[in-house]
């Protein structure tokens, strides 16, 4: 759902490159948070782009391109092949990434090959497979297939997404940006990276951060799991032996 | 309704969760099963990862062989003694189990032995029953008498040491078997999900020779107090206890069980353990096909660090 847009256009710090624009934006939900009902969340950036303030305003004309990089908590992550083995397929080879986003997203303005040529999104991070988001553990040679799987694996459960035509100009340079969370996103710190193009190359980028949190009733019982495991364990025996004890007061004849 | 699971870390429909419950509770209450070896399965099926399926159903099979067990409790029909002995080795082979199953899961190899240990329990002891059953059907319809069963006094289990004389089984046996029936359940309880109550039994009577009066109230004992201690082990060690899971099937379960032993009273014994052989059977079928079929997608991930399985 979209929240109210709240604290419109308020941040100025921005990141500068060797030019004349900066970006000014902000979010609808600095925080997301998942109670037992949540069934996904769609959050929205906004910003503007402005010319510098010793710039002539031809500087701030159009033919801007927006791309958005959104990516959450790195972990461990394995990809893993199932291989036939004496007629049984049982997971026979894997290759482990270490600090692998468990959620990225790529929102553009234009299917994103049309913004920027490969070279220059792959090192900005602009791409799945960008050298920061891959370091492969172990044996080399199979890294490459294995993170293309893997990258597709994600893919299928909407943590990885390209997002053609996510961002929307108002404007010549008045900007929104939807990014949809599905329901089973990771819990952690996020950021958004907005990327303003122009002509096929960076201009200006600035970062804005969210956090993911479950909450409430949830939060407690995924934080018992993890700090009380015994005590978390112990009420969950306690509960299932008053459950079955009810049941037996209950339905007896 | 979407429930959001907090340990498996994915929402599910609640209706669904607490309808897979109640039909699982109503074949165990026509069969007189704990209903964990069809229920891990059921949820593994629908989704939800290997290992929070397993850990959250033996927190379910607590409740579903406690009203069992009291109601025996209080006919008097549970051998202390024997239970404690079954339950202190029990309690051995589920740390085994629980130790085992977090290896395995670090190596990735968990659902490969999950699968493979559903199919060879459910496979051999579905046959066996199913074998069982269809005779006692063809006999039936030949309109023989069956003859009972008498157990004979001794076996190869009676001539080992270390004997121990339990009363109200009217048993002097050696604890040795006990001690192995015991610790093999546990073992196999806390690795696959399943309470053993469909293992149990038949050990403790053709192995043991435990009166029948017995039998069933001790098997549900034991069975209640591996799967509580499981669900703690599971809890500290593997931390895929999803209670929100555990409680919604819980609560579906115990009600369709209701349902089920009243539905059972119109159907005769044979009929009823052939109906539960072909479930069996069928599970294992299904855990067959996804070894020894080829995989639709060969590739799979897990999260190693920094967050759930």
């Amino acid at each position: 759902m979209i929240r109210s847009f709240v604290a419109v256009l308020a941040l100025l710090v921005s990141v500068q490159m060797a030019s004349a624009q900066r970006l000014v934006a902000a979010s609808s939900d600095p925080q997301v948070s998942i109670n037992s009902t949540f069934a996904g969340e769609e959050i929205t950036l906004f910003g503007n782009i402005e010319k510098e303030f010793d710039a002539d305003a031809d500087a701030v004309t159009n033919n801007y391109h927006i791309v958005i990089a959104v990516r959450g908590p790195t972990s461990k992550r394995v990809a893993r092949r199932k291989t036939n083995q004496f007629g049984v397929w049982l997971n026979g080879e894997e290759v482990a990434f270490n600090n692998f986003p468990s959620f990225f997203h790529l929102i553009s303005n234009l299917p994103i090959e049309q913004v920027a040529d490969s070279e220059e999104l792959s090192v900005n991070g602009l791409a799945f497979d960008s050298a920061p988001f891959l370091q492969p553990e172990g044996s080399i040679e199979k890294v490459g297939e294995f993170s293309r799987e893997l990258i597709r694996l994600m893919k299928e459960q909407d943590l990885y997404k390209l997002v053609d035509h996510g961002v929307t100009f108002h404007s010549n340079t008045f900007y929104s940006a939807r990014i949809d969370l599905p329901a089973h996103v990771p819990n952690g710190n996020y950021i958004a990276i907005t990327h303003l193009f122009q002509d096929g190359k960076l201009v200006a980028k600035k970062a804005q951060r969210f956090s993911v949190k479950t909450v409430g009733f949830e939060r407690f019982l995924s934080v018992s799991a993890k700090n009380y495991s015994f005590y978390y364990g112990l009420i969950c025996v306690l509960l299932a032996i008053f459950t079955g004890w009810l049941s037996g007061v209950a339905f007896r004849r | 309704m979407q429930l959001y699971l907090p340990i498996a870390e994915i929402s599910l429909n609640i209706f669904m969760l607490i309808g897979l419950g109640g039909a699982v509770g109503f074949l165990s209450g026509l069969f007189g099963v704990g209903g964990g070896f069809l229920l891990t399965p059921m949820l593994i099926f629908s989704g939800i990862p290997a290992p929070v399926a397993v850990a959250s159903v033996t927190g379910q099979v607590v409740a579903a062989s406690t009203s069992g067990a009291l109601s025996y409790w209080r006919r008097g029909g549970i051998d202390l003694k024997l239970a404690l002995f079954l339950i202190l080795s029990g309690i051995t082979g589920a740390t085994g189990g629980v130790w085992t199953f977090g290896i395995l899961r670090a190596a990735g190899q968990l659902d490969l032995v999950i699968s493979l240990g559903y199919l060879i329990f459910l496979g051999s002891i579905g046959s066996l029953m199913f074998v069982e059953a269809a005779r006692s059907m063809i006999k039936h319809k030949a309109g023989k008498l069956q003859p009972e069963k008498l157990p004979g006094q001794h076996s190869w289990v009676h001539g080992l040491p270390l004997r121990v004389r339990f009363k109200k089984s009217k048993l002097y046996v050696s604890i040795l078997p006990v001690i192995m029936i015991g610790a093999s359940i546990g073992f196999l309880g806390s690795l696959l999900g399943i309470g053993g109550g469909f293992i149990l039994v038949p050990a403790l009577i053709y192995i043991l020779r435990v009166p029948g009066s017995v039998v069933i109230g001790t098997s549900l004992l034991q069975v209640m107090a591996i799967m509580a201690a499981t669900t703690i082990l599971h809890a500290v060690n593997s931390q895929t206890v999803d209670i929100m899971l555990a409680f919604t099937l819980m609560i579906g379960s115990v009600i369709g069980a209701q349902f089920g032993a009243s539905a059972g009273q119109h159907l005769r014994g044979e009929q009823l353990r052939a109906l539960l052989a072909i479930i069996v059977l069928a599970v294992a079928i299904r855990f067959a096909l996804s070894l020894l079929l080829t995989p639709a997608d060969p590739f799979s991930m897990t999260v190693l660090i920094g967050g759930a399985g």
